[in-house]
């Protein structure tokens, strides 16, 4: 095994080709779309509830492949405030069943915590919930990997005068801080969210890819759940593997190895990406209000808020789907049991009767919960580690890149990506 | 004792009401708690509200001990 920093100073050719969001957006079969909120915000004017899929709604057709859309399925929309809320909270109407109609998911996490709803869905989470809560995100994640990893990464980039600190911090600190705190070897990382992303060593995906990368990531979990179930470690799959879950019973159990594969994966996949696309949203956004960025440095304090601010104005996620399990009525549209509920978080985060001119990131703006990291029982579960990522990331750059400002030298950033996993196109900076 | 739920920290998660019914309600899905304002613990439920408080992802229950 080569050691962490030896690891996070190589510089490894596959991370640019994975961690590159219009790269990603083909890889899933969704197309490529500039700005979709001035769309989303004037159907979100004419009804809170429309019946249709969102991508259709939106003008972009049916072929346009977007994530969570079934060909020839009845599907309703929610995007205010108020209805997205709803669905996200009342989990066994609107439920997470749906995750067994797409094909990925199903492959990758069918016995995992996101396919679940009500008191099952309860059992499962519940165990694994404290270990990303607030507190443990601000000391056990921050001592076993955000602070070093930060660190090693900045000390890189430091000693250049321009970089895509997209790619260069804003990718690599998440994947290798979620990786690693799970317990999976530094060496292993890369060729893990590999096996993860079913892409092999030029990028490309095929179907054949994604079933070696199913074998490859449950055959790489498998050994460190045998050992760390003899043996554990201050990591979270020996908390996984040692946790009691209740059970209908009124008993307890362990996770199964099948339940803890699963959840790895949705775990990590989702922590290497999210963070990094939503990190680089918020930068993306201070760069380009210089006056917020300037108040920000004057006032480290400001920086939870800006993250809260950059999720609110635009979630790296649009749009999340739920089944109903029954004919319901929401916001005066009746959705019959059986259809297709797409959430768009992106537009209910931009709700006027919720935000004065809600299209402004504005980091000054009073405080209220987005929809960003979803909401009711299956809000994002690692979203304090992300948001202390982002801390300890933005704060190094604060401290030890002063000026930082775009490189005009480069072509200009743009935020970009399909309804799913949006983020900019690069974040090129120069400083000093 | 008494709790406080702040307005905005809590998501609806339930988790508050999954561990301790037996002192956390729910309203339209989010704690019956929420708001400015802070609830007495009723003698005998103190465990419960620690508990509570303990399972929300969000940090959103204060407990205050008088």
């Amino acid at each position: 095994m080569t050691g962490y920093a030896e690891v996070l100073e190589q510089e490894d050719p596959r991370i640019a080709r994975i961690f590159d969001v219009e790269a990603e957006t083909h890889h899933s079969g969704s197309i490529v779309i500039d700005d979709p909120f001035p769309r989303m915000q004037e159907l979100m004017a004419q009804a809170p509830v429309h019946k249709g899929a969102l991508g259709s709604l939106l003008g972009y057709g049916p072929e346009a492949g977007f994530n969570f859309h079934i060909e020839g399925q009845e599907t309703y929309t929610a995007l205010s405030f108020k209805a997205v809320s709803r669905t996200l909270i009342e989990n066994d109407v609107f439920s997470s069943e749906v995750y067994h109609r797409f094909e990925v998911n199903e492959y990758l996490f069918k016995n995992g915590i996101l396919h679940l709803s009500g008191a099952e869905h309860r059992r499962m989470r519940g165990p694994i919930q404290p270990f990303f809560s607030p507190a443990e995100a601000q000391t056990w994640w921050n001592r076993k990997a955000i602070e070093e990893t930060v660190d090693i990464l900045m000390s890189k980039i430091e000693r250049k005068q321009s970089a895509d600190i997209f790619l260069e911090l804003l990718a690599r600190m998440p994947v290798h801080v979620v990786t690693a705190s799970f317990g999976i070897d530094p060496d292993e990382v890369v060729s893990f969210r590999m096996a993860l992303l079913g892409v092999d060593d030029d990028g490309v995906t095929s179907e054949r890819d994604r079933g070696n990368g199913e074998q490859r990531s449950r055959a790489i979990l498998q050994r460190y759940i045998t050992a760390r179930r003899k043996d554990p470690q201050d990591d979270i799959i020996s908390k996984i593997v040692h946790a009691d879950v209740p059970t209908a019973e009124g008993g307890t159990r362990r996770f199964t190895d099948d339940e803890v594969i699963e959840n790895c994966r949705l775990i990590v996949l989702a922590g290497g990406g999210t963070t990094w696309r939503q990190g680089g949203i918020t930068l993306f956004a201070l760069l380009n209000n210089p006056e917020q960025f300037e108040a920000l440095k004057a006032d480290r304090s400001l920086l939870p808020n800006v993250i809260l601010e950059s999720a609110r104005w635009h979630p790296t996620d649009l749009i999340f789907p739920r089944v109903a399990t029954k004919d319901v009525e929401l916001e005066g549209v009746e959705i019959p049991k059986g259809a297709l509920v797409h959430m768009c978080l992106g537009a209910a985060n931009r709700d006027p009767s919720r935000w004065d001119n809600p299209e402004k990131f504005d980091i000054f703006r009073p405080v209220q919960r987005s929809l960003a990291f979803g909401g009711g029982p299956h809000s994002c579960l690692g979203q304090h580690v992300a948001r202390q990522e982002i801390v300890v990331a933005f704060n190094a750059i604060m401290d030890r890149l002063p000026n930082l400002r775009w490189d005009s030298s480069k072509p200009p950033a743009r935020l970009t990506g399909g309804l799913f996993a949006r983020g900019p196109s690069a974040l090129p900076v120069t400083w000093g | 004792m008494k709790v406080r739920v702040a307005p905005d920290l809590c998501c609806g998660a339930q988790r508050c009401w999954e561990v301790a019914p037996e002192f956390y309600t729910l309203e339209d899905g989010f704690s019956a708690f929420v708001g400015e304002e802070s609830h007495a613990v009723p003698p005998g439920l103190e465990d419960a509200a620690r508990r509570g408080a303990a399972a929300c992802p969000e940090s959103a229950i204060q407990i205050i001990e008088e």
